[in-house]
């Protein structure tokens, strides 16, 4: 008997993306018990291969039913590429900038999805353009008048890091439609944890060896692990089955929201503490509204309205 | 009262509550060192389990988790007199989104509109302050030392916290695309024809 049940609809994929978003704003709590000796690549490899681990062994039932499609390796191995790639890039180009230049040049990828979708002919509405439009004001006014001090060569990689990132969610969220979600998750963490491997092997073999970790920084590395890497790339790739891939950018755009309000809120103990500015309240404030006029569904709210006023004035009239 | 003490009464019951409590242990084991008052309490994700828990398993996943609790307290070097609120508390706030589990279904769809959203938030909040009151309780009559204010901030910030991100999420997950349908109890009364075995295993994964 095929499993009957609701399909996830339009909210909840929303949920869950603004989840994901969120488990990727505490990535620096987080990162703040891991020594920083450890490469940024060896984080990456060895939390990959743990929340490959880790989601392989919850749903090996299911995986071990499923065949493994050769189109599915190639897919997930190109998407592999280019996650390392533009995580290469961006993680050099950002050593050249200034941190609030080089946060409001990632967040070009906005720019590039919508225009890439224009290219690949798709459709982009224009309440979605108003919505990312609103966003990256907020995002700018957000990072304060601190944004401007441009370094070419390093604002030119992670500006190209943004474009391979945008090639990477269009072709992710084409993936989720087609593939069964788990199996691409649980394929995709493996092969950014092997080609990240390879990636810290090459820069900085001798770190290999030399590696110790303690207690408090394995369990945030296994922290890391189990939400930004196992429950959030699952929750993702099975959100954007639903969600359309412009939709899922602004969402992700609320990340500056979410790590703003932990970096004011959140006790010394976990996070060095930065205090709200006006910027910050009127900017986050601009990306949540962005988020709102992108995905508030306005049709199905008119038509909301307009059949409850039918109700009300058939029983008014009945009486 | 008769189903939550259920899942004693069978042995599909029994199994499956230590099967819950061993996955508590599993996700909570690893983080027991990241400590916010030392001998009190500690940064929990596991708690993103406890919606799941008791929206999914019922009276079942409550008493999982409450063991589950006391467990990792006890294997985590943790054990205080507030273990014991801790208990009441984590079994009363999973009881709690089992019992208002109608408020965030509709139409099947857990979690699935602005209006059942927003009322599973509020259902987190309360759950929270449920644990909240139970182990600051304990810990006010019985550590008159530590800092009861701070401890009932910290529990009600890191349990909402969590049920919300990623256990709203999860939840969304479990019931759509793992086809977990949410435990009404609407079997747990007495099977007629002596299917008592039956009884107590509701809300688990459909037949796929």
């Amino acid at each position: 008997m095929a499993a009957e049940g609701p399909q996830m609809n339009r909210f909840q994929a929303n949920i869950c993306l603004i989840c994901v978003t969120m488990c990727w704003s505490v990535e620096v709590i987080l990162l703040k018990n891991i020594p920083t000796e450890i490469p940024a690549f060896a984080v990456v490899c060895m939390t990959n291969f743990i929340g490959a681990l880790v989601l392989g062994a919850a749903f090996f039932a299911r995986l071990k039913k499923m065949h493994l499609s050769r189109s599915l390796v190639l897919n997930a191995s190109f998407l592999a590429t280019l996650s390392v790639a533009f995580n290469v890039l961006a993680t050099i180009g950002l050593r050249y900038l200034e941190v609030s230049t080089g946060t409001f040049a990632q967040m070009m990828t906005l720019v590039i999805v919508p225009l890439a979708l224009f290219l690949l002919r798709r459709s982009v509405s224009p309440q979605r353009w108003a919505g990312i439009a609103i966003v990256i004001v907020g995002i700018f006014i957000a990072l304060g008048p601190s944004v401007g001090s441009i370094d070419l060569l390093g604002i030119t990689l992670v500006l190209s890091s943004c474009v391979i990132e945008a090639v990477y969610l269009i072709r992710l969220n084409a993936c989720a439609k087609k593939a069964d979600p788990m199996q691409l998750a649980v394929l995709l963490l493996a092969l950014i944890s092997l080609f990240s491997g390879i990636v810290w092997a090459v820069f900085d073999p001798w770190s290999i060896p030399a590696l110790r970790l303690n207690a408090a920084a394995l369990a945030s590395l296994f922290m890391y692990s189990l939400f930004i890497c196992a429950i959030a790339m699952a929750l993702n790739i099975f959100a954007q089955k639903t969600a359309a891939v412009q939709d899922t950018i602004v969402i992700y755009a609320l990340q500056i929201v979410f790590s703003t309000i932990f970096a004011a809120t959140l006790p010394d103990l976990l996070l060095e503490p930065v205090p709200l500015t006006a910027f910050a309240v009127i900017g986050c404030s601009l990306v949540c509204i962005g988020n709102i006029v992108s995905e508030f569904d306005y049709q199905k709210y008119v038509k909301a309205v307009k059949a409850k006023r039918q109700l009300w004035l058939d029983k008014r009239g009945s009486q | 009262m008769r189903e939550i003490v259920a899942p004693f009464m069978s042995l599909r019951g029994v199994c499956q509550l230590f099967l819950l409590c061993g996955v508590h242990l599993l996700f909570a084991l690893p983080f027991s060192t990241m400590v916010f008052i030392p001998g009190l309490t500690n940064l929990r994700p596991v708690t993103a389990l406890m919606p799941i828990f008791g929206i999914f398993f019922g009276p079942a996943g409550a008493w999982g988790y409450a063991f589950g609790n006391i467990a990792y307290d006890v294997l985590s070097g943790n054990v205080a007199i507030s273990c014991i609120g801790g208990f009441v508390g984590n079994f009363l706030a999973t009881l709690i989104f089992w019992l208002l589990v109608k408020r965030i279904t509709k139409n099947d769809r857990v979690v699935g509109s602005l209006s059942t959203c927003l009322a599973y938030v509020g259902i987190s909040v309360g759950a929270s302050i449920a644990v909240g009151i139970s182990v600051v309780s304990w810990v006010f009559f019985f550590i008159p030392e530590a800092d009861a204010v701070y401890l009932f901030v910290s529990i009600i910030i890191n349990n909402t916290f969590f049920f919300i991100m990623p256990g709203m999420a999860l939840c969304i997950l479990f019931s759509t695309e793992f086809k977990f349908a949410p435990y009404t109890g609407k079997k747990a009364s007495p099977p007629p024809h002596g299917h008592e075995e039956e009884s107590c295993i509701e809300g688990r994964q459909e037949p796929v």
